[in-house]
């Protein structure tokens, strides 16, 4: 009986703390201090409506835009996940030839790895720089813009993924196609 | 190849557990002189606790507490749960639980397993969230007190203190603060923190994308500090909400590791062996260096099923993973989070090489190489009072630990705590390897469907939690099963030992003689790693080669 009382209040009293004290706290710390972060990193346009996340990747189609990786999730960020092919199955050779095919490569221009792959949680939002430049000629044509401008927005938006690792330099796919139509936007004034 | 983030991290991660050993310590332990602050919280545990929660306990006591408070948050758990749509906070309306998967769920995150067969963000509450967090307190604080426990037992104590009094100082006075601390560098550092529920976004290009939030820095925060591994997203720690940066990532990882390898500070602290706790660490230490290093060797090497086709393929295997994070520091994590038993991902488990899956499953097969927070050391415990065993039958003289006599009746539970482990892997897998229950359920053709299965259990056992993606495993036998298996290999593993080392504490203590076996010395720290190395995962290699190493072989002949 004893045991069952203590436990009790052991439970009141850690899900006070726990639960609501705690969460709280944290809550209002990010709220106040850093509150675009903590309500999901949202964009909006002129008119103050939602255009999507900075960090989730979301679908893109036409060849003016710079497309993301695949997805597994088809880039739904209320179900996100991975592809769960094992590296060996043949299903991703199969979805890598689809994607051959789409982006016109071939054993002289070959695909980057990260435009073949299904990132983990279907909402990567990177693409790499060799991956970007890739398309680049794409975009740089159904734009009627110079490929050296695209470069140039391009080398503005990357970051080196690991400051401890290799070269290699990511680019935020959403953002520099957000820079690119407003670009156009500039440009017809 | 670059490994200066991984070499980085450990020295990071040894250099905080120094000092957070300490820390562990002085709040298990308080001893008679008490800073002003730390009596005034001791004084609050006593108020809330009344005379009761003073009194010591013998380690059948102590065991018997634990079960009843382990009982009754499972039942608070599983009622919030089952009554989620009519309990608030559910801006997006979730419906109920299937029963089983309630079952599974709430057996998953009291056993400190965190094993999920939902994805979050698409079937729970912000309430059942929270409640689910709270859970990922209050189990390592129980595995913290278990340790704390064994460790006065250790010491020659038969009074292994009071199981409320520890689990209130590890809930309140160590996870909580680190939390905070933790989950406030996650929030500034990008982490969203949010009650507003899903928005609906127009897309630059025109559809509709909708995207889930929640308040995840205070839940990755704790899910990382305490072995729990749940993810607050389906997809844990690979989704940018729960991880959106490489410095996130850095974080969350450390965090994975600094209280377990502090837990092995503590154990040398209570005990007064500091020497023989560092031959410990460094026996846990290099098993999980040397597995890191493996893994992130082979998961250099590109997806194989891209071969010949046109991909440029020197970037090592992308499938699965999330560009701002990378090969190694994808690789690092998934071994570290499996040597412990957090189990969180910040890749897909399922999309790893097969070789590079083989590190993972050693790290859950030993389940020592720092392990959970509390229960690591525990297990450890029990490889120690094997290779004390075997030293002592190799030179034929009856084997002592800490001036303790070993004898039979101490071997006989020891040997039934580790053979638990294998037992419900090899045999839940076998079952569910022959016959539609697992069969059906795989989602990779051949050995890596069997893999899947293995790893299913192997995660379930080794309270891990991190799990292969492509299984479908939501179904009723899953549930049922995997949840047996996580409780009976909860407490099983913590009861027995601190049996043990409460039969240990009840003997009369021997003087050392020059015959005793130095367990502060290198020939140990050898004695254990062959210990760990021939029993714990040996008795594995057949399942190894039946998974991950038929599929690697299999492909290399096409």
């Amino acid at each position: 009986m004893k045991h069952l009382i203590i436990s009790l209040k052991l439970i009141v009293l850690t899900i006070a703390v726990c639960c609501i004290a705690y969460p709280a706290l944290i809550y209002a710390a990010a709220q106040i201090c850093t509150p675009y972060t903590a309500n999901g990193w949202l964009l909006t346009d002129k008119t103050g409506k939602v255009t999507g996340s900075e960090i989730i990747a979301q679908a893109f189609a036409q060849d003016k835009y710079f497309q993301p990786r695949p997805s597994a999730a088809d880039y739904n960020a209320s179900s996100a996940g991975g592809s769960n092919l094992s590296p060996n199955n043949p299903a991703i050779a199969e979805r890598a030839k689809t994607l051959i095919a789409k982006f016109n490569a071939d054993g002289k221009n070959k695909l980057p790895a990260d435009l073949a792959t299904a990132s983990g949680s279907g909402l990567d939002p990177h693409i790499t720089m060799k991956a970007a430049l890739f398309q680049a000629k794409r975009v740089a044509d159904s734009r009627n813009m110079s490929i050296d401008k695209i470069k140039e927005i391009l080398n503005k938006n990357a970051f080196r993924a690991n400051p401890l690792g290799d070269e290699t330099m990511l680019i935020n796919v959403l953002m520099v196609n957000r820079e690119l139509d407003s670009y156009i936007v500039v440009n017809f004034r | 190849m670059s490994i200066l983030f991984t070499i980085l991290f450990f020295i990071v991660a040894i250099a905080v557990s120094w000092p957070l050993g300490y820390f562990l310590f002085r709040v298990m332990e308080p001893g008679p002189k008490l800073s002003p602050l730390h009596a005034g919280l001791e004084r609050f545990i006593t108020r809330i606790g009344g005379k009761f929660i003073t009194q010591g306990s013998d380690w059948k006591e102590y065991s018997i507490a634990m079960l009843i408070f382990n009982a009754l948050i499972f039942a608070a758990v599983f009622l919030v749960l089952l009554g989620q749509s009519v309990l608030p906070l559910n801006p997006d309306g979730k419906g109920p639980l299937e029963l089983s998967m309630i079952f599974h769920t709430v057996a998953s995150f009291v056993t400190n397993t965190n094993q999920q067969h939902y994805s979050g963000e698409v079937s729970l509450s912000y309430f059942s969230q929270l409640a689910l967090m709270w859970l990922q307190f209050v189990t390592p604080a129980v595995g913290l007190a278990a340790l704390a426990a064994i460790c006065r037992a250790l010491s020659g104590s038969t009074d292994v203190g009071n199981f409320y009094r520890d689990t209130l100082r590890a809930t309140l006075f160590i996870l909580l603060p680190m939390a905070v601390i933790v989950g406030l560098i996650l929030a500034f550092s990008g982490v969203p923190m949010t009650l507003g529920g899903t928005i609906k976004a127009i897309t630059l290009e025109g559809p509709e994308q909708l995207i889930s939030r929640g308040p995840a820095a205070a839940f990755v925060a704790i899910k990382q500090l305490g072995t729990n591994g749940g993810g607050f997203f389906g997809p844990n720690s690979a989704h940018p909400f729960e991880n959106p940066s490489f410095f996130t990532n850095a974080i969350e990882c450390l965090c994975i590791i600094i209280i377990p390898m502090a837990c092995v500070w503590m154990f040398g602290r209570i005990t007064g062996r500091m020497k023989h706790a560092l031959v410990i660490f460094i026996v846990m230490g290099s098993l999980m260096i040397a597995c890191a290093g493996l893994a992130e060797y082979f998961e250099n090497a590109p997806a194989r099923a891209l071969t010949g086709l046109a991909v440029a393929q020197n970037v090592g295997n992308q499938e699965g993973k999330e560009l701002r994070f990378g090969t190694e520091a994808s690789a690092l994590w998934s071994v570290v989070a499996t040597s412990t038993s957090n189990g969180s991902g910040n890749c897909m488990y399922d999309s790893l090489n097969p070789l590079t899956l083989l590190l993972p499953l050693f790290g859950m097969w030993s389940n020592v190489a720092f392990g959970g927070v509390g229960v690591g050391f525990i297990n450890m415990f029990m490889y120690v009072i094997i290779g004390v065993f075997i030293c002592g039958m190799m030179v034929g003289r009856s084997p002592e630990y800490l001036a303790r006599k070993v004898e039979t009746a101490e071997m006989k539970v020891a040997l039934l705590a580790l053979l638990v482990h294998p037992l419900l892997i090899l045999g839940c897998t076998a079952w569910f390897a022959m016959t539609p229950l697992g069969i059906d359920t795989v989602g990779n053709p051949g050995s890596h469907g069997f893999t899947e299965i293995l790893y299913e259990f192997t995660s379930a056992a080794a309270n891990n939690g991190s799990g292969m993606g492509g299984l479908k495993n939501s179904t009723v036998p899953w549930n049922v099963v995997a949840g047996i298996v996580m409780l009976l290999a909860r407490f099983i593993p913590i009861i027995l030992p601190l049996a043990i080392a409460g039969m240990l504490a009840a003997k009369k203590p021997v003087p050392e003689t020059s015959g005793t076996l130095h367990t502060d010395r290198t020939l140990f720290g050898f004695v254990l790693l062959g210990s760990v190395i021939f029993i714990g995962a040996l008795l594995f290699l057949p399942v190894a080669v039946l998974g991950p190493i038929a599929e690697h072989l299999s492909v290399l002949t096409k």
